[in-house]
């Protein structure tokens, strides 16, 4: 049970003058219950890859396959593949429309046809999940703050039970505390089975959330591999279009000058080390 | 899958040649004395004098005579209609009879003068917008209605809301597509389904369209408020229009070109 990208290409506005290929030959496998981050530059073709792992849009040659049902397949399979693979796209609240929050969070679920209990039901666990309290139930979406409006958009696409979830800069635009409650609540979902893909182009996000880390660029695949592997790679040599995090740049200068600090995204223990180092 | 093909709009194609680089009121001034010509012609042989200045204006602009006569096709069914009715509807000598059908003589040459007369005008008409960009035409207009101004006529404001609007066309494009692929995402059927609920289906992809919109007009506002936007007067520009003596010459031989084929086509 997974999602399996094979040498999948996409080519946009094939046969004009606009041709523009953004994706070649990208291979990735999404199981359930991992975090995957891919990680590129505006361009490098991330939110391209988002798409298709809910085939709104479609290989132009490669595979892309959910659970063994290529995305290529017919309509009620199609039907089947946009439920089980939720996509969050860039500022989700964007897609806000209903009267109240009950109907919005109806929204997904009736389209697939689910019973009308079990959307009642499943609104409500879902909304204690995300931390949006009952009383919302009647209020209009566009009444409620920044932070709930992108919790309930991501709300609404969770209450059709995806089995996956792809998510476009899930982070962007919101302030510090509410990214990390998104975060703690996304790695929750993670433990309890959800298969998450994070696009981001934080490095440092995607280096302490994630299982595995895909980096794009330009359309290839340069990296793909575990967080450690990728901070090894990256310390060996430059990844194109990747920089260090800040904290890591100050590891590898304190290397240099002689210092036994580990390689750690975490301060705190970079500071403790640093101290024991220059007590010692 | 693509939801929404980027429309084009106005059919604006960027070139280097003397008709792009004539200036916008020129154009426009010109445009409506060739309009005016074409409104006079009578004989259906004059259309043929028309056709070759046609053909002579694509030369000058460097714009080929196939994507001038493409700005026709908009039009086909309009034009079609129009010769069919005077064809039918004309009296005079009968020529051919079926049923409570007939075609005369004179429905004969009144179609086809009406027909060509609709056909040249909107080809003639289409070369404004070919040769000259959005910006530049509402930049002519603004000028050209500028001594209304005193009559009350804001023609500054129009020329700006005219800007605005093409300018916003292609973000609400694209602003729309990224809406519709969200709904089809949370499973929202847009293709299936009788009239009524594919209308239905379109809510969840208008009430966000509003929202956005009004949140950009609002921005934008703003934006032009902190600059310091009040309004046309004292206004200057950054690239401001000069009528030049290519101007004068290309209105006089346009005006000349008119009134000769409308003499000649007085006298028959």
């Amino acid at each position: 049970m997974s999602i399996k990208v094979d040498s999948l290409c996409h080519v946009y506005h094939p046969g004009t003058p606009l041709e523009t290929q953004a994706l070649s030959g990208v291979d990735l496998i999404v199981e359930r219950g991992k975090w995957v981050a891919v990680v590129g530059q505006t361009g490098s073709g991330k939110s391209t890859l988002a798409q298709h792992l809910n085939a709104l849009l479609l290989p132009s040659s490669g595979r892309v396959e959910v659970d063994g049902i290529p995305t290529t397949a017919g309509a009620s399979e199609l039907r089947e593949i946009r439920r089980k693979v939720g996509l969050v796209f860039q500022y989700p609240e964007h897609q806000l429309f209903a009267e109240t929050v009950r109907e919005e969070m109806a929204f997904g679920p009736r389209n697939w046809e689910f019973p009308e209990e079990e959307i009642t039901n499943s609104t409500r666990k879902v909304m204690d999940l995300l931390g949006l309290p009952h009383e919302l139930l009647d209020r209009s979406p566009f009444e409620l703050s920044g932070g709930q409006k992108r919790r309930l958009s991501i709300a609404s696409v969770l209450v059709s039970r995806p089995d996956y979830l792809v998510l476009d800069e899930p982070t962007a635009g919101l302030d510090a505390r509410g990214r990390n409650e998104l975060l703690c609540l996304l790695k929750g979902l993670v433990k309890e089975g959800l298969g998450v893909v994070h696009v981001t182009h934080d490095l440092e996000l995607a280096l302490t959330m994630a299982d595995r880390i895909l980096v794009l660029e330009k359309g290839k695949a340069v990296f793909c591999g575990t967080p450690g592997s990728l901070l090894e790679e990256l310390l060996e040599r430059p990844i194109r279009g990747l920089c260090l995090p800040p904290v890591l740049e100050l590891v590898s200068g304190l290397r240099s000058y002689g210092y036994s600090v580990p390689y750690t995204l975490d301060s705190e223990e970079l500071a403790d080390c640093l101290e024991r180092e220059i007590r010692s | 899958m693509k939801f929404l093909n980027h429309l084009t709009l106005g059919q604006y194609v960027p070139a280097n040649s003397p008709v792009h680089r004539l200036d916008p009121r020129c154009k426009i001034l010109s445009v409506i004395a060739l309009l005016a010509g074409i409104f006079l012609m009578e004989h259906p042989v004059a259309f043929l004098a028309w056709g070759g200045l046609l053909l002579l204006l694509s030369r000058f602009s460097r714009i080929s005579f196939r994507v001038v006569l493409q700005g026709a096709r908009p039009v086909v069914l309009l034009l079609v209609f129009t010769a069919a009715i005077h064809l039918f509807l004309t009296k005079g000598t009968v020529l051919w009879e079926w049923g409570i059908l007939s075609v005369t003589r004179e429905g004969v040459t009144m179609a086809l003068r009406m027909g060509l007369r609709l056909f040249f005008l909107v080809l003639f008409a289409g070369f404004l917008t070919l040769t000259t960009s959005p910006m530049e035409l509402s930049d002519g207009l603004e000028s050209l209605f500028h001594p209304f101004e005193r009559f009350g006529f804001p023609a500054h404001e129009m020329a700006m809301m005219m800007t605005i609007a093409l300018r916003f066309i292609p973000t609400l494009f694209d602003e729309t597509d990224r809406i519709l692929r969200a709904q089809i995402a949370r499973g929202a059927d847009l293709e299936h389904g009788g009239l009524f609920r594919r209308m239905k289906a379109f809510i969840p992809v208008l009430v966000p369209l509003f929202v956005i919109v009004f949140q950009r007009a609002e921005d934008l506002a703003l934006a032009m408020e902190a600059r310091c936007y009040r309004g046309g007067s004292g206004r200057t520009r950054m690239n401001p229009l000069v009528w030049k003596k290519a101007d004068t010459f290309a209105i006089a031989a346009v005006i000349g070109i008119v009134a000769f084929f409308v003499l000649l086509d007085l006298k028959g």
